[in-house]
């Protein structure tokens, strides 16, 4: 019932950036069927029109845009004129990739090292971890990404530098996951610092529950201890914060796809959002707007699997 | 302590008459109680300030030293023009032999010839004017409302929060981009993109805050006495949001210093040639392999910046008493 909620309120939202991005695209100055045709003349502007639908009455021609959209089409982009669905085809793993592995590198990276922190609470390394996720917290990603190519690529050449050919995931999955590395750590650094510190705050107050002295008592070795008693349970404010994380994750794609010359949906939306070309801003929102609500109904649904007191809370 | 004392001067001013003729401030009992009740009600009515000098001298060091780098950044964006730095736009030919730093040139130039330095100083000014005005902007829209949604509730109240919580659960930087191909980037342009991505935010503090307070005895008692909504809204609400909304409002200073810069830095904020730190440091990622200052040195000047004012911000909210609850 509950998913079936949010996958409604998800379809509404959908929609109205649909209609929004509509109407002002359709409100804009100058038609699409003008940037087409450039100086081509009236006749080829009719043309155009016609096929574009740009003749008919402003509701109309929402359903009639709506209608393509549901069977896959989503336009075409200005100047050179492509299918925009191929355009996004082609760069939306890259900014997929770049999300779940940056997530992958963040929760390896967290998890011991809020766990060791917590182990010791407000010793060295404790205090150590907290002062270095704080200090990345407070720096851009636009700053940090540089600084990192600078050193990783130049400095240290351990990774290839900007710009460098991403092999296809599928086709050579070793040389693939070697080049991204150096961008999905860049994204993965804000991740990071706020999973450490959540999952450090919360394993802190798990580690004085009564079952894990029971688990103490009876003799478990702390690493059992950490991952199989205290870990899950430590673990619903992280989960219910990477949910709202994933919007500044797609925002920090953006910026990470630019400093390493990737070419993902976000230098996609840089270029046309440059160009001006409406109806490409407009396909990438909505790929953007749909990739974002369906992390938060399948977030919501892992947490429904990681706590079974929120399973049957929600069916009682 | 000090403003007890204050207080009491200017009851025993106000109650001249009587006992207090005898010029010994606090004479009898009944007098002692009525000061103090004049002083609780001038701290309400803001006649006094609420925060006594020991809260502020519990800020510590950091805190001016804080105050102090914005306090330098906000000077400089105002009179960069009077600075003794070459023009941010000129071109000096002898700076396109040798990029390094020389005594004319204290950062050294950037690839194009022009002076990192000026540019750095100058830049300030995009960045400091799209940070103060569009969160100054947002502080009126998002405080109002937050305040009329908080004190009035019912429909207005979810209606608000339906819009804020939708814009806040998008990315921000695809809803700055999609604004900026359909408004422009002009100065003007990005502070109103950047106010209206912000004020959900402030909408959202202040709304809490007023909530928590409206709940409290004394804005209860005005209402029971049948003050006026407007009056409780504007002389006892208005003052007890203002500490929430002006430490939350410095750390959306640094978020929208940080927001417009990275549109700068992907190339779609102010055009060139006006210098931003966004800009710089997009220029200098290019270059860096060469010449690692122009890439530094906006980005010193940045962090710096937001440090300083998320640090006065952070600060301010413990003196203040500012809490995170309800939010």
């Amino acid at each position: 019932m509950v998913a079936a909620r949010r996958i409604l309120e998800g379809l509404a939202t959908v929609l109205l950036v649909c209609f929004v991005t509509f109407f002002f695209t359709s409100k804009m100055p100058g038609s699409e069927a003008a940037v087409i045709c450039g100086p081509a003349g009236t006749a080829c502007v009719r043309h155009e029109s016609a096929i574009l639908y740009l003749n008919h009455p402003f509701f109309e021609r929402f359903f009639h845009w709506l209608g393509e959209l549901l069977q896959g089409n989503l336009g075409v982009t200005l100047a050179p004129p492509e299918p925009i669905g191929s355009v996004i085809a082609g760069a939306y793993p890259i900014t997929l990739e770049l999300i779940i592995y940056s997530q992958v590198i963040a929760v390896v990276v967290a998890i011991p090292v809020a766990m060791w922190s917590a182990l010791r609470a407000n010793g060295l390394f404790d205090r150590l971890s907290t002062t270095a996720t704080f200090a990345t917290l407070a720096i851009p990603v636009f700053i940090v990404g540089p600084l990192l190519a600078l050193v990783f690529t130049v400095k240290l050449p351990w990774f290839p530098g900007p710009a460098a050919n991403v092999p296809s995931l599928w086709s050579d999955p070793g040389q693939n996951l070697y080049v991204m590395f150096l961008p999905s750590l860049t994204l993965a650094i804000g991740s990071i610092a706020v999973y450490q510190r959540l999952l450090r705050a919360d394993m802190v107050a798990t580690l004085e529950e009564d079952f894990i002295v029971m688990a103490r008592a009876k003799g478990l070795s702390t690493a059992r201890i950490l991952f199989r008693h205290a870990l899950r349970p430590s673990t619903f404010t992280t989960m219910t914060v990477a949910g709202i994380q994933v919007g500044s994750l797609i925002t920090g794609a953006i910026i990470v796809e630019t400093v390493f010359a990737l070419h993902g949906l976000g230098s996609v939306l840089t270029a046309a959002v440059a160009a001006k070309d409406l109806p490409t801003v407009q396909a990438v929102t909505i790929v953007v707007a749909v990739f974002y609500i369906v992390c938060n109904v399948l977030i919501d649904f892992l947490y429904t699997v990681i706590d079974p007191r929120v399973r049957r809370g929600r069916r009682a | 302590m000090a403003d007890e004392r204050e207080a009491t001067v200017s009851s025993h001013d106000l109650t001249a008459p009587g006992p207090m003729e005898l010029g010994v401030p606090g004479f009898s009992p009944t007098a002692t109680m009525v000061d103090a009740e004049l002083a609780g009600l001038e701290a309400r009515e803001g006649l006094v300030p609420a925060v006594s000098k020991r809260r502020f001298k519990s800020l510590g060091w950091g805190f001016w030293v804080a105050v102090a780098i914005v306090g330098a950044w906000i000077l400089v964006a105002i009179f960069a023009n009077l600075l003794p730095i070459p023009d941010p736009n000129s071109v000096d030919v002898n700076c396109l032999v040798s990029t390094s730093p020389s005594s004319s040139h204290l950062l050294g130039c950037d690839t194009t010839g022009r002076d990192i330095l000026a540019r750095v100083l100058f830049g300030s000014r995009v960045s400091l004017v799209i940070g103060f005005a569009s969160i100054a902007i947002s502080e009126v829209v998002g405080g109002v409302l937050g305040l009329l949604a908080g004190y009035f509730r019912g429909s207005l109240d979810e209606v608000l929060a339906i819009i804020s919580n939708s814009f806040l659960s998008f990315p921000f930087l695809v809803l700055a981009l999609v604004m900026v191909a359909y408004v422009g980037r002009s100065l003007f342009d990005i502070t109103l993109i950047i106010a209206i991505l912000a004020w959900p935010i402030l909408f959202r503090v202040v709304r809490a805050a007023t909530i928590e307070h409206a709940q409290r005895d004394y804005v209860l008692a005005t209402r029971a006495l049948g003050a006026k909504s407007w009056r409780v809204l504007t002389s006892l609400l208005l003052p007890d949001v203002v500490p929430t909304a002006v430490t939350f409002g410095l750390v959306g200073v640094a978020v929208a210093v940080v927001g417009e810069g990275a549109l700068s830095f992907l190339g779609l904020s102010v055009p060139a040639p006006t210098a931003t730190w966004g800009n710089m440091i997009a220029q200098g990622s290019t270059s860096m392999t060469t010449d690692l200052s122009l890439l530094l040195s906006p980005a010193v000047a940045m962090f710096s910046f937001i440090l300083a004012i998320n640090f006065i911000g952070d600060r301010l909210r413990g003196v203040l008493n500012v809490r995170h609850g309800a939010l």
